[in-house]
């Protein structure tokens, strides 16, 4: 009986041992029910892009796509707005709130409930839940930038994907400002060439991105960037600036080290814009804009369309640094008809900025003067190295009389240094 | 106070307790009376580097004098400048007196007080960044330098005596009457900052470590990372920012304490240090009969009435600098339409907050409990054995002492009684194979009432209650083989315990749902299973070797409900959605293992070793990432499912401790010495234990992530006793 006792035992504690370790084995942890993407369910870009046929979709089907993030907000070029592309195209995607997505992020987009629409011809995917709609898969996948030229850009083909440009330089007349206003955080297009297309394209950079104060650069050479479209005008958006390098010689062999110090083209359709004055010492008569061809100019005529009246209005730049500079050169074209005085050029050195000119002293240099007809004329190079001081004035004198009076016009304003 | 409670009756698991019914997982019943203290004076001093620093006891005994009387008295202090952890002060008084009369054969009396004035500052715990950051596993964010001095924000200051009047009256030979009254009392209480319309002044708040700016913004990560790794001062509070801060904030309130047309002016302080204070008063009554039936069987029966408040609200410590603070609900400001939601107590409307008064919240826990329970004894030469079963009425119920703006009605006065009746019945014997051999078994199976806790969804707010409240079933039993011979002595027990039906409540913000709520879970069950081994060989006169294996399964045994009620407007934002928790491990080590061995002089010296070692230690879980929501459009093909679902497990770790021991006799006088050292190879990578935030983002888990502990390192403690 006792030994009986004993063998049970042991048999009963053997057995214990057995369920305890066993059990271990058994138990897994818990899960909710989790589905596999339904089958058919992952689409690519460029089929989702050709789901838009000019009307608003709201996406209401299981379908998801994957893709990689080529463009983000963190350089502030963006705004609740990023890029996204897969072999097959790109894509811009805008969202409700900022953040949460990153350049080389590669991700899931959850396309239910999402919005495909148009902005200015540009197909956009509006994600209404970004936390539901976006499911990260890795981070640091990055795309190579699709190689292409302007006219391959000109053909809507590569919209929304992330390309790169090789012989491309900056527009001369867009030289001297920088990439947008960064102090009216105004957004600035800037058109962009190559060597040999007539058509150029537009860099579009919003004045809140972390690079839109830094002056353009004046070279030649390659650039990366996000291309889209704006009611049919090709946009390129910048991802930061170590993706431009435009350090070479220009298409025309000149320097790309210029560095303007005024490049007054009265595009933006104003006189005074950039700290320019007018000061009228004698007459009702002022300088105002033109326009011929689409080009903007600066005019000027004492003729009211039936009689001249006695003049002598300035057109006076706002005050030039050129202390450091080597070489400075100062050009413009002009053009002129009719008969009376001729436009004079002064340059001083004691100038105010805001009283009229007769309290300072001006020296007048000579330039070539248009030949009247309209005949445009480029004003030779003006050389202001006797005047390297920190405050010069550049002023523009027309006069005229009762009895005649020619009008001027002026474009192209530069004052450039190698 | 160590020397006056080491009288214990310790019964581990399920058994016939000696004084009350007892519960689940033992019962440890100390015994006061100054009779069974031994009769001498006994100082002692020890040096530590652990918590405290120094600690000094003394403690006397008269022991049975011939007038009937004997007196016990003892007094400590355990305190420190900073404990093992940067900040954190100790400074913990405690007190014991008891005095026990005999006053004839058959009666005597006894009264005890023992309380112990606790004020200590605490230790935070941090992501693995923070600590990475820092390069200190016991960064504590919870202090930084004013004028100089390390100020904590979160000092604990408890003090609750407690007093027993005790009669024992040996009615015969055969039978005894115990009757105690016990009577506690004091206050709890913990401080922390708070802060009203200005940035979170933790050091250590997600938004001010450089993970947040990880990939979004370099430039700023690398600020940040700079500043932590080469600022000591970084990555602790700022006081004389807060200070600052509050001196320019300078406020006009108007109708302010409730009267129109009362205009108080001054600096109203932004940041603020509030005590949290947990008071509490309690009776308890406790009568039990035993009598011997026989020279076999033994029956007791007895009743316990314990009436318990508890004293819950907040009080204003310190202004840091400012007149007053608004004592109105920010949240509540921001998110609600009418200015008299974001009051506090509408009976005090407007009110001026100034060190001393009570705001923010205060009600009171009254949970009172009535039993009554019977068990008997039997001792045969094979088998002894105990039967018992209780029943105990249990009532809760909230009184609230302010008027909440955003629940005018469901927050003042008494709210509705929450009653529970609960049983239970126990069973056990011991089976005597041999005298070396014997087997023990117990079982109980009993239900719990939920406690007050966990049974309102914010009791600082209002009187709702978890819906669904039900009592929690709990099934338990253990088995187990002891062995005993000259040489060696051991133990092998397998136990099961299940509980069924539990209730939790949490509350936190939720970042998904944006706002702040109430988190309810019903139909918790637990099951804590495993067996324990433990083995003691006597290999020689002086040496002895030691060694315990336990491998256990502490998990979740069932799919809760959730409940999820936004704690401004009691809005019901999610109605009973599963948790799937089935078999995820609770926190705690579930398997450990130690050897020690053990020489003993016959000098009276002695020293020893132990190396422990722990593993299968699982972070506490957050129930919510194991839900539907949770995977919100999440395919078992995207990676963040199986990081939602995983339950982290902690490495494995091992430790060795050493142990020596010296007394000496000198005339009448025993001097004791003995050492400790814990850690000896001052590991500090250990992590002992951690927890998943509640906040988290299903997208992107690294935003909230987890909080870990770390073991000590290398730790001492050093005692020096004198008796006489």
């Amino acid at each position: 009986m006792k030994n009986i006792g004993k063998t049970n035992l042991v048999i009963l504690l053997a057995g214990l041992i057995l369920l305890q370790f066993s059990s271990c084995v058994k138990r897994e942890f818990d899960a909710p029910p989790i589905d596999n993407i339904p089958e058919g369910s992952i689409i690519t870009i460029d089929s989702l892009r050709s789901m838009y046929q000019g009307a608003d979709i709201v996406i209401d089907t299981v379908m998801s796509i994957y893709a990689t993030v080529t463009a983000d907000e963190s350089t502030g070029n963006l705004y609740k707005t990023a890029f996204v592309q897969d072999t097959t195209a790109g894509l811009q995607l805008t969202y409700p709130y900022s953040g949460g997505l990153y350049q080389g992020d590669s991700v899931r987009i959850s396309l239910e409930g999402c919005l495909l629409t148009s902005y200015g011809g540009a197909i956009q995917l509006e994600l209404i839940h970004v936390d539901s709609n976006i499911v990260k898969q890795f981070p640091g996948q990055q795309i190579e930038p699709k190689l292409v030229t302007l006219p391959d850009l000109l053909t809507y083909e590569y919209e929304g994907q992330l390309i790169k440009l090789e012989d491309v330089e900056i527009a001369s007349s867009e030289l001297g400002q920088t990439w947008a206003d960064a102090d009216g955080k105004e957004s600035r297009d800037i058109t962009l060439t190559d060597c040999s297309s007539t058509q150029g394209v537009v860099i579009r950079t919003s004045g809140y991105a972390k690079f839109a104060d830094e002056m353009l650069p004046g070279g030649k050479g390659s650039l990366i960037a996000v291309a889209s479209q704006y009611n049919g005008a090709i946009q390129l958006t910048l991802r930061n600036l170590d993706e431009v390098m435009l350090d070479s010689n220009r298409c025309d062999g000149s320097s790309p080290n210029v560095v303007f110090f005024i490049n007054k083209n009265f595009e933006d359709g104003s006189i005074t814009s950039g700290g320019w004055v007018t000061k009228r010492v004698v007459g009702t008569t002022d300088w105002s804009i033109t326009e011929f061809s689409g080009n903007s100019m600066a005019k000027v005529t004492n003729w009211n369309g039936s009689v001249n009246s006695e003049s002598d209005v300035w057109l006076i730049s706002p005050a030039l640094d050129l202390s450091a500079s080597n070489a400075p050169v100062l050009s413009f074209t002009n053009i002129c008809n009719y008969t009376g005085a001729n436009l004079e050029l002064y340059i001083s050195t004691s100038y105010d900025g805001t009283s009229l000119p007769d309290a300072a002293n001006w020296t007048q240099v000579t330039f070539t003067l248009s030949s009247g007809s309209w005949a445009e004329q480029y004003s030779g190079d003006i050389d202001l190295s006797p005047y390297k001081v920190s405050s010069v004035y550049i002023g523009f004198r027309y006069q005229g009389s009762t009895s005649d009076g020619k009008t001027w016009e002026l474009d192209d304003i530069k004052v450039m240094d190698n | 106070m160590n020397d006056a409670t080491r009288n214990k009756v310790v019964e581990s698991g399920i058994t016939a307790n000696q004084v009350n019914y007892g519960g689940i997982g033992g019962a440890t019943n100390i015994i006061t009376r100054a009779s069974s203290y031994r009769k001498g004076v006994k100082a002692t001093y020890s040096l530590t580097n652990r918590s405290y620093r120094n600690r000094l006891m003394l403690i006397a005994s008269t022991g049975m004098m011939e007038n009937g009387v004997a007196v016990t008295f003892s007094g400590s202090r355990r305190w420190s400048q900073e404990g093992y952890v940067q900040g954190t002060f100790y400074d913990a008084w405690s007190y014991f007196f008891s005095a026990e009369k005999k006053i004839s054969e058959a009666h005597s009396l006894s009264f005890t007080i023992f309380g112990a004035p606790t004020v200590r500052g605490k230790q935070s715990v941090a992501t693995q960044e923070a600590y990475d950051l820092t390069d200190n596993h016991y960064y504590n964010s919870y202090w930084g330098y004013q004028d100089g001095e390390k100020r904590n924000s979160r000092v604990s200051n408890y003090h609750k005596p407690m007093m027993m009047l005790n009669h024992f009256w040996k009615i015969d030979e055969k039978s005894k009457l115990t009757t105690g009254y016990g009577y506690s009392f004091g206050r709890g209480g913990s401080t922390a900052l708070n802060w009203y319309n200005a940035q979170d002044p933790r050091p250590d708040y997600y938004r001010y470590l450089p993970s947040y700016y990880d990939t979004k913004d370099p430039d700023e990560y690398n600020r940040l990372y700079n500043l932590w790794t080469t600022n000591d001062d970084y990555g602790q509070l700022n006081w004389d920012f807060l200070y600052f801060a509050n001196s320019d904030e300078y406020d006009r309130i108007e109708n302010a304490d409730g009267q129109d047309g009362n205009t108080v002016e001054g600096i109203r302080s932004k940041y603020i240090i509030e005590e949290r204070r947990n008071d509490h008063s309690r009776s308890t009554i406790n009568s039990q009969y035993d009598r011997d039936v026989n020279e076999h069987i033994k029956v007791s029966a007895g009743v316990n009435v314990d009436l318990y408040k508890g004293y819950h609200f907040k009080e204003m410590s310190d202004l840091l600098g400012g007149d007053f603070w608004l004592d109105v609900d920010q949240f509540a400001e921001r998110d609600l339409p009418e200015w008299e939601d974001a009051q506090s107590d509408l009976n005090h409307t407007n009110n001026i907050i100034e060190v001393g008064d009570r705001f923010g919240y205060d009600y009171t826990a009254n949970v009172n409990t009535y039993s009554l329970y019977g068990q008997s004894e039997f001792t045969y030469s094979k088998v002894d054995g105990y039967l018992g079963a209780n029943a105990t009425y249990t009532e809760f119920w909230r009184t609230g002492n302010m008027k909440n703006g955003k629940f005018p009605d469901e927050s003042y006065g008494d709210s509705e009684k929450q009653q529970f009746i609960n049983y239970g019945v126990k069973g056990g014997a011991t089976y005597k194979i041999t005298g070396r051999h014997i087997i023990t078994a117990n079982g109980t199976f009993l239900t719990r009432a939920p406690n007050f806790r966990n049974s309102y969804l914010s009791a600082r707010t209002r009187d709702h209650v978890v819906e669904g409240l039900t009592s929690e079933t709990i099934y338990s039993g253990d088995v187990s083989y002891h062995f005993r011979s000259p040489y060696i002595k051991g133990r092998l027990t397998y136990y099961y315990t299940e509980f069924k039906d539990g209730v939790s409540v949490r509350s936190f913000y939720h970042d998904d749902l944006r706002t702040f709520v109430n988190y309810s879970m019903t139909g918790i069950d637990k099951l804590h299973t495993g067996m324990e081994l433990g083995l003691e060989a006597k290999v020689s006169p002086t040496i002895t070797l030691t060694g315990m294996a336990g491998t256990g399964e502490f998990i979740y045994n069932s799919r809760p409900e959730v409940t999820i009620v936004a704690d401004n407007n009691s809005e019901v934002l999610v109605d009973s959605k599963t948790v799937y928790i089935k078999n995820f491990r609770m926190s705690g080590p579930q398997t450990v293992g130690s050897f020690g061995a053990k020489y003993f002089s016959p000098k009276y010296w002695s020293v020893g070793a132990s190396i422990n070692y722990i593993d299968n230690v699982y972070i506490n879980i957050n129930p919510e990432r194991r839900t539907d929501d949770a995977l919100n459009r999440l395919y078992v093909e995207d990676p963040q499912p199986d990081m939602l679902f995983e339950q982290q497990r902690f490495h494995d770790y091992y430790t060795i401790d050493l142990f020596g021991y010296k007394s000496w006799k000198i005339k009448d006088y025993y001097i004791n010495v003995s050492v400790n050292v814990n850690n000896l190879l001052n590991r500090t990578d250990i992590i002992t234990g951690g927890f998943e935030q509640y906040r988290y983002n299903a997208k992107d888990l690294n935003k909230f992530p987890n909080k870990y502990f770390y073991m000590y390192g290398r730790t001492y403690f050093v005692n020096l006793s004198f008796r006489f």
